[in-house]
């Protein structure tokens, strides 16, 4: 499909805003027994930014993943502490650094639904079953405040850095291409599109104070460089982070929407 | 069957006789008849539209079959034998008899003994035999005593039109249900403790309840929940688990509520809860997914399968993969490992061992549920119409409709085929327009009968491209590239702000998937080459 340019070329050449965005986290892993499985996720200089747990029991499982920036203590470390929704339960758990690059954690109450977990364990690269990678739940998180705060400033800039070059837009029965210029007039319109098969629109999810779970519908991974919002935007993996792929609306959606 | 196709009436046919054989309602049979329901008295009237003039010779239109009503059934996406049988409204069991293709032994994740196809791996496009109908059962005397029945009149039903008049509902006062003060002897523990094994449906204990080692990671588990923590005797612990679950009850309700379902609804409720104790990301998942019961009923198989889409993900077909790397549903793989002997299961195998599971929940739920007296027949959930023409309703239970890639084309699209002249066979010639007239043609709306979406610019009135004229059920036209005979046409589901309009279609993308299908999408009102109103 012939792809119209309906955007002054000028456009593409401007500068992209001055402030660049942060490298995505990592993580640290560690699945020492078949059972647990903990994670810490932590910026560039090792600070965590989230940590998390889940284990099974036979059929019974349970995991949390902590919410919102840990207080730094006086001591040097660092504390989490939420209410966890889904579990319905105040928790807290305190982290220090172990050794050079690795964390002990403790956690009150050792509780995981019914389920019992250990009160504390220490985390290290070298540690069995532990492993480190780039944190893409954690630069998922990362992508969805930027996004929250391009739209709540109404930032076209930034939505189009947290876009691909290239938009995929639905027209009907095409998918048509839209140079990504055409975010900066979208901060309006965007929250309102649609799913594709639910009652569902782009703000349901943004205008919650909650962090994203790629683990709970409405968002849904495809694969491991594909995250689905039932349908309504795709975002996809690069190396710089998480970025805006394409939606569910035809390209005159935004590229006619008020400022 | 699914294909539309003719019938000759013979000496002694009477409508509702071909109805019932051809398994389409005798009212869908008349509307496509052009026949007028109203002067169905059983005397022979003298209008053509008459359904008693019925001429031995005459040719009838035979629509699509009426779901439940039909003698054979083609899986879609989806579908679970479990599932086809309760609409039908008999056991698996009879179903498996009536389909020998299958080998009944492999039921639940078993290797089975049998050649024959493994029950809980339904492909798309099998087809389904229904059995002979069994007679109904009495189900009068399942009203609870201790509980009460009354007709469903929550916030949420009275706002909608109860599509099955007359239905009534088993009804759950929830704070009762799971009243942490009544420990073991709450409902909850003995419903939720029937599916742990510690309970049994009467409300008596298995020996598990006293305390048992959990064969999963070895922690002591007391009480009818198989609690873990701390707990002066199986009581308390049921007591504590009881106000964890009860402190959830608020997000579950709002949830209920959102998606146009009863929260004190017993099954649903129940299967909350016991999904919750079991794990509660999972639970999370599963309100999260309520709307996906809307207009369903709320049975025990539709139940089990949002309990399956709670681990495994409906749209990927992959379980959900957590914040920090691991599969939901893990302890299932180990559980699938040593069904097949210490070796690594395929995901097939753990997303049965998940499904199984689930069914035996859910199922010993129901056992619970119904010896303690909480149970009524399954309810349809409502669906609201809000005043929206029929074919937009129709056109929206169609939502998710979408071509299978590949040489196989999905029998449901084919149909939406048989409503234009075309009549295409396959999945892969535009259906837009199709689509369109199909549903106009369920509704009993003359449509255009042409598979050009621009037909639709001669349909009807026309209406002002304004959002001040148009409405929800407007057809709309746009435009296809530059070429002015091509074009898209689908239905007005919204009018937003911003000259958006809504959209409900067939044949329209879908990204990142290599088909196109029955979607809502955004478009710009301006941008449409007519808007049309049914006549």
């Amino acid at each position: 499909m012939m792809v119209r340019m309906r955007f002054p070329v000028i456009a593409l050449l401007l500068p992209l805003a001055a402030q660049a965005l942060p490298p995505p986290p990592t993580q640290l892993v560690c699945a020492p027994d078949g059972i647990h499985r903990w994670g810490v996720s932590r910026d560039a200089s090792g600070t965590p930014s989230q940590v998390s747990l889940s284990v099974a029991a036979g059929t019974r499982e349970c995991d949390f993943g902590s919410a919102g920036s840990p207080t730094a203590q006086a001591d040097g470390s660092w504390r989490f502490e939420w209410d966890d929704e889904i579990l319905g339960q105040h928790q807290r758990v305190d982290v220090k650094r172990a050794g050079a690059d690795g964390y002990a954690l403790t956690l009150t109450p050792a509780d995981c639904g019914a389920l019992k977990v250990p009160a504390s364990a220490t985390l290290a690269p070298s540690g069995k079953g532990c492993s480190v990678s780039v944190d893409r739940d954690g630069a998922f998180a990362q992508f969805w405040r930027q996004l929250r705060d391009a739209l709540a400033r109404g930032d076209g800039e930034l939505l189009q850095q947290l876009s691909l070059p290239q938009l995929e837009f639905v027209e009907g029965p095409d998918i048509v291409k839209a140079p990504s210029t055409v975010m900066r007039r979208a901060a309006r319109c965007l929250p309102r599109v649609t799913a594709t098969t639910q009652r569902l629109e782009i703000r349901d999810m943004i205008g919650g104070n909650q962090a994203p779970r790629l683990d709970m519908p409405p968002l849904s991974r495809k694969g491991d460089s594909r995250v689905d919002f039932a349908g309504a935007m795709d975002i996809r993996w690069t190396p710089q982070g998480w970025r805006m792929a394409g939606f569910n609306a035809s390209r005159d959606v935004f590229g006619s929407c008020p400022p | 069957m699914t294909a539309v196709q003719n019938y000759r009436v013979q000496s002694g046919d009477t409508l509702t006789g071909i109805a019932h054989r051809l398994g389409v309602s005798p009212e869908a049979l008349m509307r496509a008849n052009h026949m007028d329901a109203a002067q169905a008295d059983g005397r022979m009237g003298r209008g053509s539209h008459d359904p008693d003039r019925l001429q031995v010779g005459q040719q009838l239109v035979i629509p699509v079959a009426t779901p439940g009503l039909e003698r054979e059934h083609q899986v879609v996406a989806g579908e679970t034998l479990a599932g086809i049988a309760d609409r039908w409204g008999v056991s698996v069991k009879e179903l498996l008899a009536a389909n020998p293709q299958f080998d009944a032994s492999k039921l639940g994740a078993h290797a089975g003994h049998g050649r024959g196809q493994d029950p809980d791996l339904l492909h798309i496009g099998d087809l389904i035999r229904r059995p002979k109908p069994a007679p109904a059962p009495d189900r009068t005397g399942e009203a609870s005593v201790r509980y009460g029945m009354r007709l469903a009149t929550d916030e949420a039903t009275q706002q909608a039109s109860v599509q099955v008049a007359g239905h009534r509902d088993a009804w759950l006062d929830l704070q009762h249900f799971a009243d942490p003060a009544l420990g073991s002897n709450a409902a909850a523990a003995i419903v939720i403790g029937t599916a742990e094994g510690t309970r049994r449906p009467d409300g008596g204990f298995t020996p598990a309840y006293g305390g048992h080692t959990d064969p999963g990671n070895a922690a002591h588990n007391r009480g009818s929940f198989s609690y873990q923590h701390t707990a002066s005797s199986p009581a308390d612990a049921d007591r504590r688990q009881l106000q964890t679950l009860s402190n959830q009850l608020p997000a579950y309700e709002a949830a209920a509520r959102r998606a146009g379902l009863d929260p004190n609804n017993a099954r649903l409720a129940s299967a909350y809860l016991d999904l919750l104790n079991q794990s509660p990301s999972a639970a999370g998942r599963f309100l999260n997914q309520l709307g996906t019961l809307r207009g369903q009923p709320l049975d025990a198989a539709h139940i089990a399968d949002l309990r399956l889409h709670s681990f495994v993900d409906a749209s990927t077909g992959q379980r959900f993969r957590l914040g920090s790397g691991g599969l939901a549903g893990s302890g299932f793989a180990t559980i699938a490992q040593r069904q097949q002997h210490g070796r690594t299961p395929t995901e097939a195998q753990v997303q049965a061992v998940i499904r199984a599971d689930q069914l035996r929940r859910t199922n010993a739920v129901e056992s619970a549920l119904q010896r303690q007296g909480l149970l009524a027949p399954a309810p349809v959930a409502p669906t609201t119409s809000g005043g929206v023409p029929r074919y937009l309703q129709i056109a929206r239970g169609e939502l998710g409709t979408h071509e299978i890639r590949g040489s196989q084309d999905n029998p449901r699209v084919v149909e939406y085929h048989q409503a234009t002249s075309l009549k295409a066979r396959d999945d892969e010639t535009s259906w837009c327009s199709s689509f369109v007239n199909w549903t106009m043609q369920q509704a009993g709306v003359r449509g255009t009968n042409s598979a050009a979406a621009r037909s639709w610019l001669n349909w009807g009135q026309a209406v002002p491209k304004d959002a001040a004229h148009v409405r929800p059920g407007d057809v709309i036209v746009f435009p296809r590239g530059n070429n002015p005979a091509q074009g898209h046409v689908a239905i007005v589901s919204e009018v937003l702000d911003n000259g958006l309009v809504r959209v409900i279609g067939g044949n329209q993308g879908v990204r990142g998937e290599n088909y196109d299908g029955v979607t809502y999408s955004d478009r710009q009102l301006s941008s449409a080459v007519g808007v049309r109103r049914a006549p």
